[in-house]
């Protein structure tokens, strides 16, 4: 079995390509029952977002599997694959496995660290298992990755430095103020970051949000945006110290605020610290304004700054992650080498309790006379030798299972102990449950295309 | 004897290796180093506990009290707060700080005058207000070192701020408000505690009938901090003074309190340095 992963993303294809390669929600559990059906293809997830579209399959042989996906792509989709061909990337095994952990922990997004594609990941997980379309791999697998993701996020600062400038306003606000309850805010102007960043502050406490704006009505349809007052510049200037954040991004030619009119704001401010935050280019706030003590001046290029210092610091995170994805990379490939044994685990357990259930009943008839607790006691003993003598081959079948001759040692285990047969059993009983719930699935199908039918005919029928 | 000196030994190498944990917390933060830190520190401080009751159960004449006791009460004071701090509040920085300080007076105290003494005797009638004295003084002292750390944290973060220079250890500092008000809150406590031990410590004087060591310089050095503080007290509150000019006012008290404790040797009978 092999896995792989076939997809378009943000780095290989504009929008104009990706927006052709969308799944509505309500089509995905169709499109998963489609792809599970798909040649070659057992298992299967579809992540669909905004920047990326991705078919994750387990497939029982890799020799032309990324065909059946490009065709059921085809299919789906009503493109030719001449199409959409060069933008597609395919990842086998290690690589794909590599590719959705980076994908689930944030490292593969626009905004490194962004914890958004875990909750996506996940969804597209659940909805895979509710319809059936996933098995023993990817339940391991895909748990597995938003584990690492959570324990990712939780265990370095990948998301928390702001990687925005409006957000980057925000925490400068916060290393000042600390929290905005009972803080003002005052808008200048009518640009969309400056609007952006109120925003984020409102939406973070700020209580009051004062907005001004050359054009009095445009200031009112701001104001109502933030349930905030509308004022003309000269209310401004004159309500300048009931500001905490003050926000400007005009068009002006000239400075909107100079360095006296603050001096006098802070003058009326007793001691509390003002924070300025000129957006605008070119500068609407007089420079000289950062030499008033209490005031804080910020401008584009310093907001900027900040944005990229944070983008270090989550690349220098992301390094981190990449080292707990090796490491669980490797517990995967161990744990995906178990899975071969399992079967001959099981079988030597249920011949042992069948021998051990044959002795048990022999004993029963050679000695009628014991009682209900002596047949407690030697059975309880008798299990404990079965198990004891067991303990020890299973352990070492499954450190073998981890072993460059690992193929040759399961077939000396199966051997040893004579598993030939209930192996074959075990295999033959699981075909046919499978056969049973699809021919049921079948039946269920047909079922409800009936009921649905009836229906329609029902209406139709007066 | 020999087994007391080791037991101090391995308490000052705890306590510098906590401090490393904290240190190596800050400069690439890690939950498991910081976890690390914190228990040793706990480890210090359980041991620096112990310690400080079994003296109090076996050193039953409370007439000569040791340096080495007084600075490692004092140490340990600075270790309780800041373990408390740090239960409640955020501030890493803080901690690691002033467990510096603590550590430092701690390893000086192991290491260079155990023996000095705090001689009590003297001062028979009024023993019981000297102790009281000392008691409100080691608090003072602790608190307001604890405001001097902050108001330095609040001057780092305003000269980072003011000066628009971003760094990651921002982020891992309480807002420059929160500061201020840890320093004003310092102040609060402290000058209080402050001013009841000095008028603690007049009263013991008058009650000795040596009401001529009032004039020694020691007294009135105390007095001019106690004054430095109140003024800090009356910038932030009435006079309104921004939080970069009253934290240095606060920095500049606290020197003052340090002047102080310095100019021990220039007195008449508080002289045990």
């Amino acid at each position: 079995m092999h896995i792989v992963v076939v997809g378009l993303n943000y780095k290989t294809s504009p929008v104009e390509v990706r927006e052709k390669f969308t799944f509505a929600e309500r089509e995905l559990p169709q499109a998963l029952r489609q792809l599970k059906q798909t040649n070659s293809i057992m298992e299967c997830v579809i992540v669909a977002t905004c920047n990326r579209t991705e078919i994750y399959a387990v497939v029982d042989r890799h020799q032309l599997c990324g065909h059946h996906i490009r065709t059921f792509m085809e299919q789906w989709f009503g493109l030719p694959r001449e199409q959409f061909t060069s933008h597609l990337y395919m990842y086998e095994d290690d690589r794909a496995i590599e590719h959705l952990m980076r994908v689930t922990c944030g490292l593969d997004s626009m905004i490194i660290g962004e914890t958004q594609i875990l909750g996506q990941i996940r969804d597209a997980f659940l909805l895979a298992q509710q319809e059936k379309a996933t098995g023993t791999l990817f339940n391991m697998l895909f748990k597995q990755a938003v584990t690492l993701a959570k324990r990712a996020h939780s265990e370095t600062s990948i998301g928390e430095a702001a990687v925005s400038v409006s957000y980057a306003a925000v925490e400068l606000g916060k290393r000042i103020f600390g929290q905005f309850h009972q803080k003002t805010v005052m808008i200048i102007g009518a640009g969309k970051m400056s609007e952006l960043t109120a925003k984020h502050l409102y939406a973070n406490g700020a209580e009051q949000v004062l907005v001004v704006n050359r054009t009095y009505d445009r200031a009112v349809q701001l104001a109502d945006k933030f349930n905030g007052v509308p004022l003309s510049m000269e209310d401004a200037v004159r309500r300048l110290h009931e500001a905490d954040i003050i926000i400007s991004s005009t068009g002006s030619d000239g400075y909107v605020l100079r360095r006296a009119q603050v001096q006098e704001a802070m003058q009326r401010r007793s001691s509390r610290p003002l924070f300025m935050i000129d957006i605008a280019v070119p500068r609407d706030l007089d420079p000289n304004i950062a030499d008033v003590e209490g005031v804080f001046l910020y401008d584009i290029d310093d907001l900027e700054g900040i944005v990229e210092s944070n983008l270090e610091l989550r690349r220098a995170e992301a390094a981190k992650i990449e080292t707990m994805i090796l490491i669980e990379m490797d517990a995967f490939r161990q744990w995906y080498k178990t899975l071969g044994v399992i079967p001959l685990i099981r079988s030597l357990q249920t011949k042992a309790a069948a021998i051990h259930e044959d002795t048990m009943e022999s004993l029963t008839n050679k000695l009628p006379d014991l009682d209900e607790r002596e047949l407690k006691v030697i059975r309880k003993l008798t299990k404990s030798i079965v198990n004891q003598l067991l303990q020890d081959p299973i352990l070492r079948v499954k450190e073998m299972a981890g072993d460059k001759h690992a193929a040759q040692s399961m077939d000396m285990f199966v051997k040893l102990f004579a598993l030939e047969e209930p192996l074959a059993q075990a295999a033959a009983a699981e075909r046919a449950a499978e056969l049973e719930a699809a021919a049921e699935l079948k039946r269920l199908k047909a079922q409800a295309q009936g009921n649905a039918g009836t229906a329609g005919l029902a209406a139709v029928t007066p | 004897m020999v087994f007391n000196h080791y037991l101090y030994v391995m308490l000052i190498y705890v306590y510098a290796l906590s401090l490393l944990f904290y240190f190596s917390d800050l400069a690439e933060p890690s939950r498991r180093a910081k976890r690390m830190g914190a228990g040793l520190l706990t480890f210090v401080w359980v041991m620096q506990t112990g310690f400080l009751i079994y003296r109090l159960t076996t050193h039953r004449d409370m007439s000569t009290i040791t340096l080495f006791e007084y600075l490692f009460l004092f140490s340990w004071l600075l270790i309780t707060i800041s373990l408390m701090m740090n239960r409640f509040f955020r501030v890493e920085f803080l901690v690691f700080f002033v467990n510096i300080i603590g550590f430092v007076l701690l390893a000086v105290n192991l290491f260079s005058r155990p023996s000095a003494e705090i001689g009590l005797q003297s001062w028979g009638q009024a023993i019981g207000l000297l102790y009281i004295h000392i008691t409100l003084i080691t608090c003072a002292y602790a608190i307001l070192t604890i405001g001097a750390i902050f108001s330095g944290m609040y001057l780092f973060l305003h000269g980072k701020l003011k000066g628009r220079k971003w760094s990651a250890s921002m982020r891992r500092m309480p807002s420059l408000e929160s500061i201020e008000r840890y320093v004003y809150r310092t102040a609060l406590i402290g000058a209080p505690l402050l001013i009841l031990s000095l008028a603690v410590a007049v009263a013991s004087i008058i009650v000795e009938g040596k009401s001529a060591l009032l004039l020694d310089w020691k007294v009135f050095s105390s007095f001019v901090g106690l004054g430095f503080y109140l003024v800090y007290l009356v910038r932030r509150n009435v006079l309104r003074h921004g939080g970069a000019s009253t934290a240095k006012w606060n920095l500049a008290s606290f020197a003052v309190l340090l002047f102080n404790l310095f100019l021990n040797s220039a007195s008449q009978f508080h002289n045990w340095t």
